[in-house]
């Protein structure tokens, strides 16, 4: 019941629509561009070698050995995931708590479901929006390369990156359930959420690290499974969608003690 | 549940970061009629109210509401709460979010519907059912979030300043609902409009610096039949005092502070139909050239309060 009212508020809402528009033009715009000719020119071996020395090799292998045009949505939607899915799920308890409104509710359902619920409207609408995108993405890989006679293993790479990044959304989701519930306010839980994840991912690129410990603090935030989906094999990357499981069960377990705990 | 009290505190305590807001507080309330919770600003009675509620939990001690822990899985939709500052969510028309608030309590969608149509009707906002939050006054907005706690048919319903920000007219509306439905529940009132409380409550429980100063009968602490107040022209002389403490009976003469003009005579108890005492005491005043403009029964609640909290008392 709570998520069902969750959803229709988030899709009527200001916050909701103009993520929703915000979401649904950038990717319009990637697609516009991969349809008009970018993909094309992507699996050429001139683009392939600006790849890997702008990127690194395994991208460019990925964009030569995949459907250009859904590798190349991978790889923009992985660096874009955490931004679309901390505006998504920003909210979630925080405007519970900030208005209030949670007084009204906590003499009804236990704070579990109100949690809950709030947890599984956001990665609903996220796992939707990515759904949706990536049905268009596999629909213009299609137009783009289905004349080559291998429009199975479109569909099938397709539903894999769709798959994937539904996946790689859960653990943002998971992690703005804490700030939310930290913050008690919308605006307060974005500005942490985004300058959080910018400034760790920002600071874990820099610092000069080596060894273990590189290992180690590539992995402190989700994006450390990055390079894990960008590769072309199966293998990796459904070692790093199993590797979103422990980023969402202890952002999850984290922002439940915050919930549970606090005054409301 | 028969003979659980509907709220019983041990040695209930709560702590802010500087400051001691409840001290170890020993409470047991009773169902029946309905019970004022008051005390001046800082008294701890907004806290004591929010951890009944479960919206704070306690630093020491426990508390019990219908015989759990506040907010426990048991009392969803037996304990109805009016929250002071709690806002409804924006946007969305208010008959759609009373039947939100119905389904949680177990309702159908169709009956649920119907219940926040009954809501909107005790609460004199049939027409508004359609409006959103934004397009209703600060007043409605109250009588809305009234409507809510009276939703389904909860045992106990705590109200936050039920009065608050109400025009005269409606709050007196809202004090008759509250009147009409005395019967069938309790209510647990905190108000800082003691003339509230004293028109709707039996029981008063009174706070002040975070501890029960006292915990009884309305009808007793007010002195209904031990006592007479008057509201006099002029401060009285102080000779008054020595006048009517000659009155046989008189007990004790309270004068009010300088510029009050007010006047408090207590006397041994004459029951419901004696009136000896106050006729003698009556002769007094008019024999002293004493002027007055009103006499009342009993001291007012809110005199008694203000008594009972003032500094150093």
């Amino acid at each position: 019941m709570l998520i069902r009212h969750d959803l229709r508020q988030t899709l009527s809402s200001a916050r909701g629509l103009l993520f929703l528009v915000f979401f649904g033009l950038f990717w319009a715009w990637i697609f516009s561009k991969l349809a008009g000719g970018w993909a094309e020119k992507l699996g050429t071996p001139q683009a392939g070698f600006i790849v890997s020395w702008i990127f690194d090799n395994e991208i460019a292998r990925l964009i030569k050995e995949r459907p250009a045009t859904l590798a190349a949505y991978l790889v923009v939607a992985t660096t874009l995931t955490p931004l679309f899915a901390i505006l998504a799920s920003c909210d979630q308890t925080a405007t519970d708590l900030g208005t209030r409104h949670i007084r009204f509710l906590i003499p009804r359902v236990g704070r579990a479901e109100i949690f809950t619920s709030r947890l599984i409207g956001a990665a609903v609408l996220i796992g939707v929006a990515q759904l949706l995108a990536g049905i268009a993405a596999t629909i213009v890989a299609l137009v783009v390369h289905g004349g080559e006679g291998n429009a199975g293993a479109i569909v099938t790479y397709g539903a894999q990156v769709t798959g994937f990044l539904i996946l790689y959304s859960m653990p943002i989701v998971a992690l703005m359930s804490l700030v939310s519930a930290s913050m008690a306010s919308i605006g307060l839980s974005l500005l942490v959420g985004l300058g959080g994840y910018v400034l760790l991912a920002a600071t874990l690129s820099w610092v000069p690290l080596e060894g273990t410990v590189a290992t180690i603090a590539s992995f402190v935030i989700p994006s450390g499974l990055k390079p894990y989906l960008l590769r072309p094999e199966l293998g990796p990357a459904l070692a790093a969608c199993a590797g979103t499981l422990p980023y969402i069960a202890l952002y999850v377990f984290l922002g439940w003690q915050v919930f549970r705990t606090r005054d409301t | 549940m028969a003979g659980t009290p509907i709220i019983k505190t041990e040695h209930l305590g709560r702590d802010f970061v500087k400051k001691r807001a409840l001290d170890s507080i020993d409470l047991v309330l009773e169902a029946g009629a309905p019970i004022g919770l008051v005390g001046p600003n800082g008294a701890g009675k907004t806290t004591f109210f929010s951890v009944l509620c479960g919206f704070l939990r306690p630093t020491r001690g426990t508390v019990e509401v219908l015989g759990r822990p506040p907010l426990h899985r048991d009392l969803h939709g037996r304990v109805a709460i009016l929250p002071q500052d709690a806002q409804f969510v924006k946007g969305v028309p208010v008959l759609k979010q009373l039947a939100m608030l119905a389904e949680l309590q177990g309702f159908s969608a169709k009956a649920a519907r119907d219940e926040a149509a009954r809501v909107l009707q005790l609460v004199l906002l049939a027409d508004a059912a359609k409006k959103t939050p934004d397009m209703l006054s600060h007043g409605m907005l109250k009588r809305i979030a009234i409507a809510q706690a009276f939703l389904g048919a909860p045992e106990l319903v705590l109200l936050d300043e039920p009065t608050a920000g109400l025009d005269p007219a409606t709050a007196s509306e809202m004090k008759n609902l509250i009147r009409s439905l005395d019967k069938e529940r309790t209510f647990v009132i905190s108000s800082h409009n003691l003339q509230d409380i004293e028109e709707l409550c039996g029981t008063v429980v009174i706070l002040d610096r975070g501890k029960i100063v006292e915990h009884r009968k309305v009808s007793e602490l007010v002195g209904r039949t031990n006592c007479l107040t008057f509201r006099l022209e002029a401060d009285p002389p102080e000779s008054i005092v020595a006048q009517l403490t000659a009155v046989a009976q008189v007990t004790r003469v309270e004068l009010g502070r300088p510029g009050e003009r007010r006047l408090a005579v207590h006397f041994r108890d004459e029951g419901e139909g004696g009136n000896k005492t106050q006729i003698a005491v009556l002769q007094a005043l008019t024999a002293a050239g004493v002027a007055m403009i009103e006499m009342t029964r009993g001291q007012s609640l809110q005199d008694k309060v203000i008594e009972m909290t003032r500094p150093g008392v």
